[in-house]
């Protein structure tokens, strides 16, 4: 019997030696200084030269750095880049790098990486769809020719100077160039390590070369942790107090709240059903986000061309009831286009601050709703209306409710969804083939023409068949000499344009899409903000503690 | 031979199969026509199917299962499963381990004390496990052991493979241990009603040696055969109980990659999990072998 009990042990023993010796494993850095935060988001690609698309801005801005950083607030400050000059024309931008500024393999990062990294943004040959943030957003010199014409890369306006100076040239002025430059696809790609890494740059843990307060030590494509690790050659080493970061990328939201409560995860994303459990939860952190959802009409409809009809679909709306029962925390009601903390004035306020600002056209209002209902139907003639709402799905709760309120205000009102797969949406929605949908559009940059840029005719995710001279020219003026020089001027004409497009109720805005999630008060100073880099571990502190 | 013959088979109608299936693994919203053909015509779906079939096949044999083309773009295959794999088949084999070691050793406590309070327990615990899916378990396992108890961790963490493999390898072991349980105490009745078991038990035999020495040994034949499908159904069991505690294995790959059309993905799978059904026949068959030498000698004679 007890050779038995020893075979059944080796067998054990066997069996653990064989999981652990298949199992990839992360070699884990001082637990005291390690936090474990869970984001529900995984990232298709980590290359920030790569891809645009959301769930990787997030992750790239936890770990990487550019010229610029945001601070605590939002407003970019300097990151590699100690200073910068700007020409009095607008047109030419010089960065001093900090000499102290290191890759996490201990080698300094030089002006020509920057070079690089902008060269294979708009490298056709990369096919990077965040190419637009040199070719559009900001136009660069020669980057159109580049990525539409094939023009060498070496024609592109930006240059290196010397090893610590970065000459950038603009073909316009752009009164936001500086807050682009925080965006992941605008941080160093090193030329060396790029070329000796070239079909596996960051694909994997094994690939990634960062000059940000971290790095990243673990990542497998598609997988479901991320580890970061402090990076010690990084400029400001001596402020940041974590020593990593386990990064959960998918998890059951009941699993995730089990774990938040005995303490294994320090911070956990709330979303939908959960929220009931967190409510009144004074470690809930709601944070707010680019993120605008509004309905948007089809002028080529006879009726939603109307400014009258418009503006009752928009005044029977119950925003404030939608967020509490519906979209719940870390969502915000939006009865404008910019929302808060996006954009700060030269004075320090904030652009889209006032949220109240067009309450007379926006605010709930079923009576009066009704009002410029009858008013819009008789100037067209007709004595109801009949929409089709453009969607993915026929369950929604959020659109049953909107319908039910616009039905329940507007006497002769009827509205069908027509439901049409993911994949063919877009193309419907470009295509103009619906009378509403909900549209969401998130800020690229912290500008309020990001949004404001949207609705100037021919603009492809505007509203079909808007087009307002005087809108138009609002906006030429905004994005031109002399304006972008000016930058008090130039919010005024913003401000103008935002206006315009809420008093005649272009579009019809309902929330401002945010983030909520349990925050462990062991946890300070980590720093979420509405644009990239969204989440900031820097300054984060960790005071690990018995919990009851 | 015959598992090589039916592992082409397999691969071959699975390949037209998936070339039936709708969309296309790039039909990203901002791509017009031209630009699909061009990104087609790269990864080689241009051709016709059979040329597609040849060449892959041809590539399979060397090794190379192609790279994914949507979930990791330009990813190779082999190198987003073998990670994946090692976890999957870990947590299976352990938790069939486990299942069959607890499973034996109730079974036999049952038949042993027959109709008494032993028996009832063990089989009660048999009709719950079969009665209730894993998923229940996985839950009561979390509540308690992982939360309640704070012994193991409730999300798959790589930094502590072993301790945060315990719950999932427990709660997919459940399953295992009621099937096997329940037939290893029916066949060790069976078998103890036998003539020879009466001989013995005339002889003056101890119980002990009865049981452990010769009933045992014929019981655990039919037990061999259920471990062969109870395997499968660990495979496809997976998925939740990988869902359920973040393990990053192969069963919510799976998933994902047919949702998203990504072919070679799905393939190499469908390879992998082909393969380990073969393998696990296959040590079925040995195993037979030492239980019973008579099927061996039968099988040499021809």
């Amino acid at each position: 019997m007890k050779k038995k009990m020893f075979s059944i042990m080796t067998v054990f023993a066997l069996m653990m030696s064989f999981l652990s010796g298949c199992v990839p494993s992360i070699p884990s850095t001082d637990p005291e200084r390690e936090i474990d935060f869970y984001v529900n988001l995984p990232p298709t690609n980590l290359d920030p030269q790569k891809q645009f698309y959301a769930n990787n801005v997030r992750i790239q801005g936890m770990f990487l750095e550019g010229l610029m950083t945001r601070d605590d607030k939002g407003n970019p400050i300097c990151g590699i880049a100690k200073s910068y000059e700007v020409s009095e024309d607008g047109l030419i931008y010089t960065f001093h790098l900090r000499e102290d500024a290191c890759w996490d393999d201990g080698t300094a990062v030089e002006a020509d990486d920057f070079v690089f990294a902008f060269q294979r943004l708009v490298d056709p040959e990369n096919a990077s769809d965040a190419s637009i943030m040199l070719t559009d957003y900001a136009k660069v010199v020669g980057a159109e020719d580049i990525f539409y014409d094939g023009a060498s890369v070496d024609s592109l306006g930006a240059r290196a100077v010397d090893d610590r100076t970065l000459e950038v040239r603009l073909e316009n002025p752009c009164p936001f160039f500086i807050d682009l430059l925080t965006a992941p696809a605008m941080t160093p790609c090193n030329r060396r390590y790029y070329y000796s890494h070239e079909d596996r740059y960051f694909a994997n843990g094994d690939n990634i070369l960062s000059c940000g307060p971290f790095t990243i030590d673990y990542y497998e494509p598609r997988g479901k942790q991320i580890h970061l690790r402090k990076n010690e050659y990084y400029y400001d080493a001596d402020k940041v107090e974590l020593a990593g970061v386990n990064l959960q990328l998918l998890a059951d939201q009941q699993q995730l709240i089990m774990s938040f409560q005995k303490g294994d995860a320090e911070c956990i994303p709330i979303s939908g059903e959960q929220q009931e459990v967190s409510e009144g939860d004074k470690r809930l952190n709601e944070v707010s986000g680019a993120m605008v959802w509004y309905v948007k009409p089809n002028f080529n409809n006879k009726a939603l061309a109307n400014r009258n009809i418009r503006r009752a679909l928009s005044m029977c709306v119950n925003r404030e009831m939608l967020r509490k029962n519906i979209l719940r925390a870390g969502n915000s009601v939006m009865t404008r286009m910019i929302p808060e903390q996006i954009c700060f004035e030269p004075d320090g306020t904030d652009f889209g601050g006032e949220t109240d600002r067009y309450k007379e056209v926006c605010g709930y209002d079923p009576e009066k709703a009704r009002e410029y209902w009858e008013k819009g139907l008789e100037e067209i003639g007709e004595s109801g209306a009949e929409f089709e709402f453009l969607t993915t799905s026929d369950s929604n709760v959020f659109m049953d409710i909107l319908k039910e309120e616009w039905e329940k205000a507007l006497p002769g009102f009827k509205l069908k969804y027509r439901v049409v797969q993911p994949n063919v949406y877009y193309e419907e929605l470009f295509a103009g083939n619906f009378d509403l949908s909900l549209d969401g559009w998130g800020a690229d940059y912290g500008d309020p023409a990001s949004y404001l840029n949207l609705f100037v005719t021919g603009v492809k995710w505007g509203c079909p068949g808007f087009s307002s001279q005087v809108y138009d020219k609002i906006i030429e003026d905004a994005n031109n000499v002399p304006l972008v020089l000016d930058p008090v001027k130039r919010f005024q004409k913003l401000h103008e344009a935002e206006d315009y497009l809420m008093e005649e109720s272009v579009i019809i805005p309902i929330y401002c899409q945010g983030n909520a999630c349990l925050l462990s008060d062991a946890v300070t100073g980590i720093s979420f903000l509405p644009l990239c880099p969204e989440i900031s571990f820097k300054n984060a502190n960790y005071k690990k503690q018995v919990t009851k | 031979m015959i598992s090589a013959c039916s592992l082409i088979v397999m691969m071959v109608i699975l390949f037209l199969l998936l070339t039936l299936m709708p969309g296309s693994p790039f039909n990203d919203a901002k791509l017009d026509a031209a630009q699909k053909a061009v990104i087609a015509a790269k990864y080689g779906l241009d051709k016709p199917v059979l040329i597609r079939l040849w060449l892959y096949m041809k590539n399979v044999i060397k090794g190379d299962f192609g790279v994914s083309y949507v979930l990791s773009r330009d990813y190779p295959v082999s190198e987003l499963l073998t990670s994946r794999i090692g976890v999957s088949v870990g947590i299976g084999f352990c938790s069939l381990l486990l299942g069959t070691v607890v499973g034996i050793a109730l079974g036999l406590m049952a038949s042993v004390w027959e109709g008494r309070l032993p028996d009832h327990l063990a089989m009660g615990i048999s009709v719950l496990g079969l009665a209730a899916p894993a998923y229940v378990f996985a839950v009561l396992f979390c509540y308690y052991l992982g939360f309640k108890w704070r012994m193991f961790p409730l999300i798959y963490d790589l930094r502590a493979p072993l301790t945060s493999a315990t719950l999932p390898i427990l709660a997919s072991s459940v399953m295992i241990i009621a099937v096997i349980s329940r037939f290893t105490r029916d066949e060790t009745l069976r078998v103890m009603q036998s003539d020879y078991v009466l001989f013995a038990r005339c002889q003056g035999m101890d119980k002990k040696t009865l049981i452990f020495g010769y009933v045992l040994r014929n019981a655990l034949l039919p037990v061999v055969t259920v471990m062969g499908s109870l395997v499968v159904s660990l495979l496809t069991g997976t998925l939740v109980i990988e869902d359920m505690f973040a393990v990053p294995g192969i069963g919510s790959f799976m998933g994902e990659a047919i949702l998203e059309n990504d072919y070679n993905v799905v393939l190499a799978l469908s390879f992998v999990y082909a393969m380990i059904y073969i393998v696990v026949m296959l040590g079925v068959d040995i195993i037979y072998g030492i239980l019973d030498p008579r099927i061996r000698i039968a099988g040499k004679a021809e």
